[in-house]
């Protein structure tokens, strides 16, 4: 009868940052980028917007969502929540993808994708 | 560029109803919820109408034996076209399927900065509810609106 499904493919903005709630729950914030692009039809140039969608992730899929870095291309599937929080002596209000998969997406350029200790120690990997 | 390729892009494009044909980002949201309250008419610049939906999805969970539920409120917006024209027959009650766009935008108020999140619906499914008739499931009211 519900269904709250969210699907993003897109790149991290910022390394994962990890934070602790107040009841000392460990979770990662995921900043993820989504562009969207569309030619104007007067004059035929293309523009394009970018959203930044704020990802939250916990349990065991944080352990995972904390190593990634900036610029990782990554899908993500989760559910949009609402939250409200006081900033200045007024409330705003908030939403935020509550993050159930996660899949990191292989660039071929990409090295390191191999376990072993030789790449990971590459300096192409920082 | 070569013309006859961005052309049929665009005409890809309007049969999607969406502008996302990037093959490496993708931007989904799909809900499935009851409509809070009747379809909303606003005007853009223009004086063109578009359409703000406001949408619920519970979910629901089992804990230490008893069951908790949480009610989201979502905000959709029917840019004008067809399915606008659509979209503004709908009333409070509705079951229906949405798919769109996560996006966010900023406005002032009070002058504070405020950001909001709505989903650019592109896809409008309304769902039968069979059940009705049995009276066997209770449907759940969407009394408690925010907006």
């Amino acid at each position: 009868m519900y269904l709250n499904s969210v699907t993003l493919t897109g790149f991290l903005g910022a390394d994962a940052e990890r934070r602790t709630a107040k009841n000392e729950t460990a979770y990662v914030i995921l900043n993820v980028a989504t562009k969207t692009s569309w030619k104007d039809r007067e004059t035929g140039d293309w523009s394009s917007r970018t959203d930044w969608h704020r990802c939250i992730v916990f349990g065991r899929l944080a352990d995972t969502a904390a190593t990634l870095t900036k610029g990782t291309h990554v899908q993500i599937q989760g559910q949009l929540r609402n939250r409200e929080y006081q900033k200045d002596d007024a409330r705003q209000r908030t939403t935020e993808i509550r993050v159930t998969a996660l899949s990191k997406l292989d660039r071929a350029t990409r090295r390191g994708t191999q376990p072993d200790d030789a790449q990971a120690d590459s300096p192409h990997v920082t | 560029m070569a013309p006859s390729r961005s052309t049929s892009l665009e005409s890809l494009r309007q049969r999607a109803g969406s502008s996302q044909l990037t093959f490496h980002i993708k931007n989904r949201v799909t809900l499935i919820g009851f409509l809070g309250k009747d379809a909303e008419e606003r005007f853009t610049k223009n004086e063109a109408t578009y359409i703000v939906l406001s949408i619920a999805t519970k979910a629901s969970w089992k804990k230490d034996n008893e069951w908790h539920s949480r009610t989201e409120w979502h905000r959709a917006i029917i840019w004008p076209g067809r399915l606008a024209e659509f979209a503004r027959t709908l009333t409070k009650g509705s079951h229906l399927q949405i798919e769109g766009e996560l996006r966010s935008r900023e406005y002032q108020k009070d002058g504070a900065t405020c950001r909001v999140w709505e989903i650019r619906a592109y896809s409008i499914l309304k769902l039968d509810r069979a059940e009705r008739q049995t009276d066997d499931e209770p449907v759940p009211d969407p009394e408690d609106v925010p907006f």
